[in-house]
């Protein structure tokens, strides 16, 4: 019998991983995998669950960025650590790529997913983060891959990934998405029009065997938040420098950049609309407000729909909504 | 041309190879010079282009002369740069298509300086487009007529818009295969076999529920049993003949094939033809209905459009190729293994196709157990940038190893670069780290040349400046660089970057040094990997416009003695 993951297990890897006690954190894999459980499993179980705590606890500021980037430093090396030890495979199933949301760093999912594909036999050519689209798709031309894998950590990043959605079915590839960006449903991701989602690192390489082969070119997205969300896209240096002009520049006394915050709704906004999901935005307002507090908010969110144009009525009630 | 500098001699090579030409005019005395692939794309024998502009123009197609000289014209007024696509005619009466790019530059006045630019030829490209609107004048004819079948309508822009996408040419060859067997075809086999190379062939069947399914593929070497015979078969004996063979080879068309009635298959072949060459064959197989007229005519039509479709695959490769070439000898490459360094590089070219640009980074061995990093930033982005930033790269790194001191050599670089005034300027940091010194600490000297000054992170996340000073490179002949000293503990990285990074923008706002010491300071004693990362990160969450200018970070951090 396989030893099981529970919740303390997660927290005991995130406190050693936190502390950057490399040797530490690799003990707890190292036990579990002695212990017969499947790498796969060790990746949903332990690290994207602890990897989602890291999460939780900065945005809490329970943890410093410090902190946060020790634990995925150390998470990325035993990831790294794992693959080594892994069996070699020999691929026989044909090529992927896997990447990242444009915008989007966080890469200890794409490389989780790279290692559990590789294992399935796959043909894993990993894009980094920071590659532009335009790049991607000459990656795509030139070695003609089944699919193209998308990972997204940050609701607000969606745009991110809808563009490469839109590269890869352009270039007659599928595209396949994944991680907590898209929730724990296929709606954003079919709002997208991506084809094809991973609920988590173990039904990656069902999602990929499902959908491997052919696809596109794209399509439009028809839902009504999707001409909104190409307006305001449209407009968004507008909306940027009118929320320049009125809001405070620097940080208050707690270190919080009022515009900063105020540019990171607006892009969560796009998201919202493009997924036609208006909680992308009420999550990352409700962020915000215990950043800097409900009366705040209140003023910023006005500031954003001032900046609104007339022609995004949708995008309007969003923010009015969210108020 | 004429040959100023040493290091034009590499240049020289690629720009040869690639099938460039190269040409300048001195408007002082109104002569243009054209080296000899110039004369070449333009039919001329080697030193008989007579340098007039009159010649140049006589030699551009009738049709095309007007706007091409009202073209020069304009940007001869102002200066700048200009791209130009018009036909010429040869001497032998030829007609090819020739691109160019080129700069003119001009006085305060509107004087025009000196102009410079280069030539190739794309005859290929633009008959291909050319035959491609054809072919869609044709198809779109084809939708009318056959506008009565709705099936045969579906299937063609299913078949079109599936050939549209992919620039690969293996998947074209499969895409085709899956698209017919998704269509009328029972089974569908692609051969192409233009070299060995890329000989490849795809077979595809489909199922009782009309779709396409199990694609065999692979290079023509290895599918030469069935497969093979497949490609060649001219009657239903054949077809019904290699069901056993197939049986062990691609099991799904085995079973296809299996007690197939020989006398009701029905094999239509069609030449897949691109300019006029034969590249490979479609064999669409019917196992019981025969193929009745409209279908074969809406064969002929995929058919035509695949075989374009394999030839702008094929175009691509080749370019592509020749960019791979021109790529690995004007980028920098990997980094070194320096024991006891660490390295991390976070490199963004503007232009968003291609990985190039003007900005560049180095590090190489300086002698001693010490290195050399260094970071420019040649005027100017994308691929006209990216040459002259590989072979200044390589002039520093000469300049470093011969004059074994980083000042002297940027001297050396800037001389240099004085003395050919078609050299863009540059601005460079150059950095010398010295051998690990016992407590594991190691000493660095940084020149800058009109850059951005070099950063350093302490372990504590302390981040510092070091304010070297020194001109840009190119500019005045009197350039004088003051070094700047300090000393990198373990744990403590040395982060160099191109103004890329500090005037990336967010509507009016720059991101700046500031923010980059924020974003740096976190990840303090962390590897270079992450420490790059973080700058990313932190830009990308900063802003969500594009990069406008060519973005380059380059860390070194010096490890723990273990």
């Amino acid at each position: 019998m396989p030893p099981d993951i529970g919740p303390e297990l997660v927290v005991e890897y995130a406190d050693r991983a936190g502390a950057a006690d490399e040797a530490a954190a690799w003990a707890i894999v190292d036990d579990l995998l002695a212990g017969g459980l499947s790498t796969t499993l060790v990746f949903r179980d332990l690290l994207s669950a602890a990897q989602a705590l890291v999460g939780q606890r900065w945005q809490r500021r329970d943890w410093t960025v410090q902190q946060e980037h020790a634990a995925t430093a150390v998470t990325s090396r035993i990831i790294d650590r794992i693959a080594a030890q892994g069996p070699a495979t020999v691929p026989h199933r044909g090529k992927v790529l896997v990447t990242v949301a444009e915008g989007e760093w966080h890469r200890v999912a794409a490389a989780m997913v790279s290692h559990a594909l590789r294992l399935d036999g796959w043909e894993v050519e990993p894009v980094p983060p920071g590659t532009r689209p335009g790049q991607v798709a000459s990656a795509i031309h030139e070695s003609g891959p089944l699919a193209v894998l998308v990972s997204c950590a940050l609701p607000a990043l969606l745009p991110g990934a809808r563009r490469l959605v839109v590269t890869a079915q352009d270039a007659g590839t599928p595209c396949l998405v994944g991680g907590r960006a898209f929730g724990s449903s296929d709606r954003r991701a079919r709002r997208i029009g991506a084809d094809g989602w991973a609920s988590d690192i173990v039904t990656a390489a069902e999602v990929v065997a499902a959908h491997a082969g052919f696809a596109g070119p794209s399509e439009r997205l028809e839902h009504a938040s999707a001409s909104d969300y190409s307006v305001v896209r449209g407009e968004l240096g507008r909306l940027t420098a009118a929320l320049q002009e009125v809001l405070p520049q620097g940080r208050d006394e707690s270190g919080n950049g009022v515009l900063e915050l105020a540019l990171w709704l607006a892009r969560s906004l796009l998201a919202a609309l493009l997924c036609d999901d208006r909680s992308i935005l009420d999550e990352d307002v409700g962020w915000v407000a215990s950043r800097i507090g409900p009366a705040a908010v209140t003023e910023l969110l006005a500031a954003l729909h001032d900046g609104l144009p007339e022609r995004a009525p949708i995008a309007r009630e969003f923010v009015a909504g969210a108020a | 041309m004429t040959s100023d500098t040493a290091w034009d001699a590499p240049l020289a090579s690629v720009v040869e190879e690639a099938g460039i030409g190269v040409w300048r005019w001195d408007p002082a005395t109104n002569t243009v010079e054209w080296d000899q692939r110039t004369e070449q794309l333009y039919g001329l024998e080697p030193g008989t282009f007579d340098g007039t502009m009159e010649a140049y123009l006589g030699m551009i197609h009738p049709d095309d002369v007007d706007d091409a000289l009202e073209l020069i014209q304009s940007v001869a007024a102002t200066g700048g740069l200009y791209s130009i696509r018009h036909r010429i005619v040869w001497p032998d009466g030829a007609v090819r298509w020739i691109e160019g790019q080129g700069r003119i530059d001009v006085e305060p006045d509107g004087t025009p300086v000196r102009g410079l630019g280069i030539v190739y030829d794309v005859t290929e490209r633009a008959t291909l487009e050319h035959e491609r609107d054809e072919l869609r004048l044709r198809e779109a004819a084809a939708v009318r007529a056959s506008v009565e079948s709705r099936d045969a309508l579906d299937f063609l822009i299913r078949a079109a818009d599936a050939l549209a996408g992919s620039l690969n040419t293996s998947r074209v060859i499969e895409r085709l295969a899956q698209v017919l067997t998704s269509g009328p075809a029972d089974i569908a086999v692609v051969d192409v076999r233009l070299d060995e190379p890329i000989g490849w062939i795809a077979t595809c069947t489909r199922n009782a529920a009309n779709h396409a399914q199990a694609i065999h593929s692979g290079p023509a070497s290895l599918m030469a049993g069935a497969a093979a015979r497949l490609a060649v078969a001219d009657t239903g004996a054949d077809v019904a003949d290699t069901a056993d063979l197939l049986a062990v080879d691609a099991p799904e068309l085995g079973k296809a094939l299996a007690g197939v009635d020989a006398a009701a298959v029905d094999i239509v072949h069609e030449p897949l033809v691109s300019r006029g060459t034969t590249i490979g064959s479609l064999v669409a197989v019917r196992l019981v209905a025969p193929w009745s007229t409209e279908e074969r005519s809406l064969l002929r039509a995929v058919a035509r459009r695949a075989a374009v479709a394999l030839n702008h695959a094929l175009l691509y490769r080749d370019q592509s190729a020749v960019a791979a070439v021109f790529q690995r000898s004007m980028s920098p490459g990997d980094l070194p293994e320096i024991p006891g360094l660490d390295l991390g590089v976070l490199y963004r070219p503007a232009t968003e196709l291609v990985r190039l640009g003007g900005d560049l980074y180095d590090v190489f061995p300086s002698g001693r157990g010490s290195w050399t990093m260094a970071v420019g930033d040649v005027c100017g982005k994308g691929v006209h940038a990216a040459g002259h930033a590989g072979l200044t790269r390589a002039a520093l790194r000469a300049a470093v190893q011969a004059t074994s001191r980083a000042d002297e050599a940027l001297e050396v670089l800037n001389r240099t670069l004085l003395a050919d005034s078609s050299r863009p300027m540059l601005t460079a940091v150059v950095a010398s780290l010295g051998g690990c010194d016992s407590d594991g600490s190691r000493r660095v000297e940084v020149y800058c040349a009109g850059h951005p000054s070099p950063l350093v992170v302490r372990r504590d996340g302390l981040v510092e400046a070091l304010e070297a000073r020194g001109t840009m490179l190119g500019y005045a002949d009197d350039a004088g660089f003051e070094g700047v000293a300090t000393t990198l503990q373990p744990g403590d990285a040395l982060v160099l970057f191109s103004d890329g990074v500090i005037d990336c923008r967010r509507g009016k706002d720059f991101f700046g040094v500031e923010r980059l010491s924020e974003a740096l300071s976190p990840v303090a004693g962390s590897s270079a990997e992450v420490m790059t990362s973080a700058v990313g990160a932190a830009m990308d969450a900063w802003t969500a416009e594009a990069p406008r200018d060519d973005i380059v970070l380059l860390a070194a951090r010096v490890v723990d003695a273990a």
